[in-house]
């Protein structure tokens, strides 16, 4: 099975060089992290908060999970390396007493997602990994499981000792052949990614968009003070585009601008071809009164646009019940198809 | 902009402001209307609501805006965002005309 | 060693618990469709209903006096022999009479105490769904520190339109009869009581009774996790099931049955066979393990004392309580489910019966043959008080204390209980690890649910109706919800109850269960009052106070009791002479709510820090007083 396929409809397994991992240990790692988390730090003990990083601009630095690992925070990041991040930590310690260890030194991730990822994940750690809720984390078998994930899917991030990732890897593959395992790339997870609106930092985040304008409000807190707050107040103000959802029958380019009766809205941000739809899938940064979902009167070159509610997608693993379902009596189970009807996601008719 | 679109984001708009506003006060979110940007995903990750939450959504729909989830499609894809919820509402609104 | 020698039963299969062995012997559920209320917009409803056609008003109470006087006369206990001092009772209940216009929980452990002649210590625990379990396990912590010679146990609940209406909201009733550990999802509302009669073995025997059942330990956990959804990984009833099996001094293979809480929700049950595989081990993979659920329905409060009845019927005949209703075995389930349509005959003499509940309350028995003979209980320990913590305004931000704690979601009552276990464990100076928090308590009294949360929903059923009544306010509307949402943010994960009543009588239950538990290291224990916005009452206050006891310290609780309500002298005697002092001039507190007396006894506490003086301070209820004795601790060594 190809990757892109495996992904939605079994699971497909990774290397996921691209998330960094630290440990921030010592009495202060709270209140460097609440220096460095524009969202409130609410975040139990086993439990993943999702944040992110900001530049004194309120630009997205990187992509941030902070975990909760009894008094220690373990952070997982996308859009810096493993020393880099554990310089930034470092560099906003102040007065405050911590160690920071770069994980990504011993550590290697492999990534596991698709709505039966968690019936593979049980043949090699046990049933009682099926009950761990998303946004979660245990260790156990020798490496850290993440349940977290930005596929839209079921989805697990394990931190694995470098010299048993191989193994470990191969494991995977091995026991996931009963269910059509494939291995899924960064391209394959980033498409994914912008298929479900997960705010992808090599994308979206590399353009000079605020949170604000990315939909990333959620993610940030307007009454504390953190590196990148100043800026995000008045570019709170400011904001003059949003992110839109947007999809097409003919090809969509990044870099691309966005026009409507001929004058430039918005610029496509991010794109690509999606297997699971049959047509192309984008995020597009356009000016606030037309970043709208359900229109059908933009275009971009040639193509002509249709806008969405998102995610663009009808997650196969939002219907798929690890009390119910395995991956191999699937064919018996009745599932809602993975694309929704039109008029069930917004999307207006051609006009 | 042409009258044809601005009408359609002008009803959009009307209706995530709506929601918006009945959420808050439902849900008891701490967020002002202007934070909840409208792909904000509501369960999981995004606003963190649970499974009670949805109770509240659902009923909150019915008072609302007229609409009951009937089994004609999978309600977990209608509740994803704002946005998946003013789809339907404006599917109920043309389905009323 | 405590054995049970009476017991009785009303449920939905008929009152008496000769009703109740007939039905499980000849596998006929008491579950029909409901005809006693009707819901706008809520068809077919079924459920296990006692009566059909009645007041709904008064039902819990009945329900609770036929039970009580069951047991109590078929335990056949000479009065004459034994002084009505000496005679306690524990009520469990998970809502009291009626959700929407609520007697005082009380009401009805008094009127059973009336009702049998009862004048020693009358307790009340309402922990939702694990009410009576809890209810008996307090029991045993009475007789255990001589506070009775016999304990009247159980719970009683009867189910109300709003409950019925608030399960359904949460889409958690089955459209079937519940069928636990198959399909469909769901669970079936009941309603009924249940008591037993608990007494040392050695008094059973002298005056002639038949024992039927050995208790051997008592469990109770907190989750932590969701104030309806109990934790996937099954981590709370674990808690509470090795707490009882520990207790108990029994080693897990040595059980031959389980009786499951076993609801049918899709939440439930994978999370409780998780526990039972992390409990048992290999052994769960042979266990049997069944549901009276399907039987006698979800009788919420006194599901768990009905299912413990269930159980011991079983037992002494030998056979195994069978799942009905069982069509196919869900995945993630027991692997025998004992799914037969009469109960199975077996040969055991050990038994768990567990229960979990809204709030993330856990609680588990280990019950044997009469003839079982238990390992000694362990040495009692020294209890101290290591921190105090007292707040009378709800205007504290939760996040200055627990950073990471979200405050939303939190009542009033729960800020404040929140607040004051905070100031407790940061005087106490304690950082609690992950576990640390497995191993710390939290053992609550409240008067009520919160005011604010009963106005939430009241009038969520007012503007909307029955069928669309708020969730988010019905999950609130058990009062151990304040200690669950307090529990669920400082991360309490150890051994977990609520009382309705004094502050001092859950201060003084859980320096019991710390004495004489290995389960739990720390126990935060106090009060909590919310005034009513819309109707308040002259003189009530509100506050919270919470003390955190633990093995070490500069102030000891050298001396505690708890009696009946006119026997406040017998309680400050048995105190001061557990505590090694003279008679001490008592400090009283002013007002007999739930925080008052635990405000007093943090004031106490500061008291003994600066002048080393031991104090004795006492609370009086309508069913209970209680006495405790603190003391410097260098004068008593």
């Amino acid at each position: 099975m190809i990757a892109a396929e495996a992904l939605r409809m079994s699971a497909a397994v990774g290397r996921a060089d691209h998330v960094a991992a630290v440990r921030i240990t010592g009495g202060g790692a709270f209140n460097v992290l609440n220096r460095l988390s524009p969202r409130e730090l609410f975040v139990r003990d086993g439990q993943i908060l999702h944040t992110l990083l900001l530049r004194e601009d309120a630009r997205p630095l990187a992509d941030l999970y902070v975990c909760a690992d009894d008094e220690d925070f373990i952070l997982l990041a996308e859009g810096l390396s493993g020393p880099a991040l554990a310089e930034h930590v470092r560099a906003h310690a102040g007065a405050n007493q911590i160690d920071v260890i770069d994980l990504t030194r011993d550590h290697a991730m492999i990534s596991l997602d698709g709505p039966y990822a968690w019936e593979v994940f049980a043949e090699l750690a046990g049933p009682e990994v099926i009950g761990l809720p998303y946004m979660s984390f245990f260790h156990g078998d020798g490496m850290t499981s993440f349940r977290v994930g930005k596929t839209g899917e079921y989805g697990y991030c394990l931190m694995v000792p470098r010299e048993r990732v191989s193994s470990l890897y191969a494991t995977l593959l091995d026991r996931g052949a009963a269910f059509d395992v494939a291995e899924a790339d960064l391209a394959a997870l980033d498409q994914c990614a912008l298929e479900n609106w997960f705010f992808n930092v090599r994308r979206e985040g590399a353009t000079d968009a605020s949170p604000v304008e990315l939909q990333l409000q959620w993610r940030v807190s307007y009454k504390r003070t953190f590196i990148g707050s100043e800026a995000l107040a008045r570019r709170r103000a400011e904001a003059t585009r949003r992110l839109l959802m947007c999809v097409s029958s003919r090809e969509l380019v990044m870099g691309a601008p966005v026009t409507h009766d001929g004058h430039t809205i918005g610029t496509i941000v991010n794109a690509g071809f999606s297997h699971t739809r049959g047509d192309w899938v984008a995020t597009a940064l356009v000016d606030r009164a037309y970043s709208h979902a359900g229109i059908a009167a933009y275009t971009s070159g040639d193509s002509p646009l249709r806008t969405l509610a998102a995610p663009a997608l009808n997650n196969r693993s939002l219907y798929v019940n690890a009390q119910k379902h395995s991956y191999h009596t699937r064919h018996e189970a009745k599932f809602p198809p993975l694309v929704l009807p039109e008029t069930l996601c917004g999307s207006p008719t051609e006009r | 902009m042409t009258t044809d679109i601005s009408s359609i984001i002008a009803t959009r708009e009307r209706v995530l402001e709506r929601l918006r506003t009945a959420l808050i006060r439902q849900l008891r979110l701490h967020q002002t209307v202007d934070e909840l940007d409208p792909d904000t995903p509501l369960f999981g990750s995004g606003l963190g609501l649970d499974s009670l939450d949805a109770v509240e959504i659902v009923v909150c729909l019915e008072q609302e805006f007229g609409i009951r989830l009937g089994d004609d499609a999978p309600s977990a894809a209608r509740m994803r965002t704002l946005n998946t919820i003013a789809n339907l509402v404006l599917a109920a609104q043309d389905g009323a005309k | 060693m405590i054995v049970a020698s009476g017991i009785g039963a009303v449920s939905s299969v008929g009152t008496g618990v000769a009703a109740l062995r007939d039905a499980l012997f000849a596998g006929r559920d008491g579950i029909r469709p409901v005809r006693r209320f009707a819901i706008a917009g809520i068809d077919d409803m079924l459920a296990g209903l006692v009566i059909d056609d009645a007041d709904q008003r008064g039902l819990s109470m009945r329900f609770g006096v036929q039970a009580a006087r069951e047991a109590w006369t078929s335990a056949g206990v000479d009065r004459t022999a034994l002084p009505a001092s000496r005679i306690a009772l524990v009520v469990g209940t998970s809502i009291g009479d009626d959700l929407h216009t609520p007697t005082p929980f009380e009401e009805i452990t008094a009127r059973i105490a009336t009702e049998l002649g009862i004048a020693g210590p009358c307790l009340t625990v309402s922990t939702a769904c694990t009410s009576s379990t809890a209810a008996i396990g307090l029991a045993l912590d009475l007789l255990a520190s001589g506070a009775a010679d016999i304990v009247i146990a159980g719970g009683t609940d009867v189910l109300t339109p709003e409950i019925y209406a608030g399960f359904h909201a949460l889409g958690v009733l089955s459209t079937q009869k519940c069928a636990p550990f198959s399909e469909p999802f769901g669970t079936t509302l009941a309603e009924g009581a249940g008591f037993v009669v608990l007494e040392r073995r050695e008094q059973a025997e002298r005056r002639g009774a038949t024992p039927l059942a050995a208790f051997l330990g008592h469990g109770l956990a907190g989750d932590g996790y969701h104030e309806t959804s109990p934790d996937p990984t099954g981590g709370g009833v674990a808690r509470a099931i090795a707490g009882a099996l520990a207790a108990a001094g029994i080693d897990p293979a040595a059980i031959g049955y389980v009786n499951a809480h076993g609801t049918g929700t899709e939440a439930n049950d994978p999370a409780e066979w998780r526990a039972l595989q992390r409990v048992f081990g290999e052994h769960a993979e042979t266990l049997p393990v069944s549901s009276s659920k399907s039987l006698l329905g979800h009788a919420q409060g006194a599901a768990g004392v009905l299912e413990l009845i269930v159980t011991i019927l079983a037992m002494r005949e030998q056979v195994l309580p069978q799942t009905l209703h069982f069509t196919r075995a869900r995945a993630r389930t027991p692997r025998d489910p004992v799914a037969v349509p009469r109960p199975r005959p077996a040969t055991y003499d050990h038994a768990v019966c567990t229960n979990s509940a809204f709030g993330g309350s856990n609680a588990a028995l280990v019950i044997g043959a009469p003839s079982v003979i238990s390992r000694a209980r362990s040495a009692r320990r020294d209890v101290f008080v290591r921190g105090v913590g007292a707040v009378t305004s709800r205007d504290v931000r939760i996040e200055d204390l627990v950073p990471t704690a979200s405050p939303r979601g939190l009542d009033p009552s729960a800020r404040l209980l929140t607040t004051a276990a905070a100031l407790a464990l940061c005087d106490a100076q304690l950082r609690l690890r992950k576990s640390d928090s497995d191993r710390t308590g939290m053992i609550a009294a409240v008067s009520r649910v919160s005011p604010a949360t009963a106005s939430e929903f009241r009038t969520s059923i007012r503007e909307r109706g029955l069928a669309q009544l708020s969730a988010n306010a019905f999950a609130r509307m058990v009062p151990n919800s304040i200690g669950g949402a307090c529990s669920k943010v400082l991360g309490l994960r150890g051994p977990n109850s609520t009382l309705i009543g004094s502050g001092l009588v859950a201060i003084a239950s859980a320096a019991e269960l710390l004495a004489c538990r290995e389960d739990a290291d720390h126990i935060v224990a106090g009060g909590v009052d919310e005034i009513d916005a819309e109707q308040p009452m002259a003189g009530e206050t509100e506050g919270a106070a919470c003390v955190v006891l633990g093995r070490s310290g500069s102030v000891r609780a050298a001396g505690w009791a708890i009696a009946g309500r006119d026997q406040l002298a017998d309680a400050i005697a048995r105190a001061c002479s557990m505590a090694g002092v003279d008679r001490l001039e008592p400090l009283t507190p002013q007002r007999a709510d739930a925080w008052t007396p635990a405000a007093v006894l943090v004031d106490a506490t500061l008291a003994v820090r600066r002048t080393a003086h031991p104090v004795l301070v006492t609370s009086s209820t309508a069913t209970a007083t209680c006495a405790i004795v603190l003391t410097e601790v260098s004068r008593d060594h």
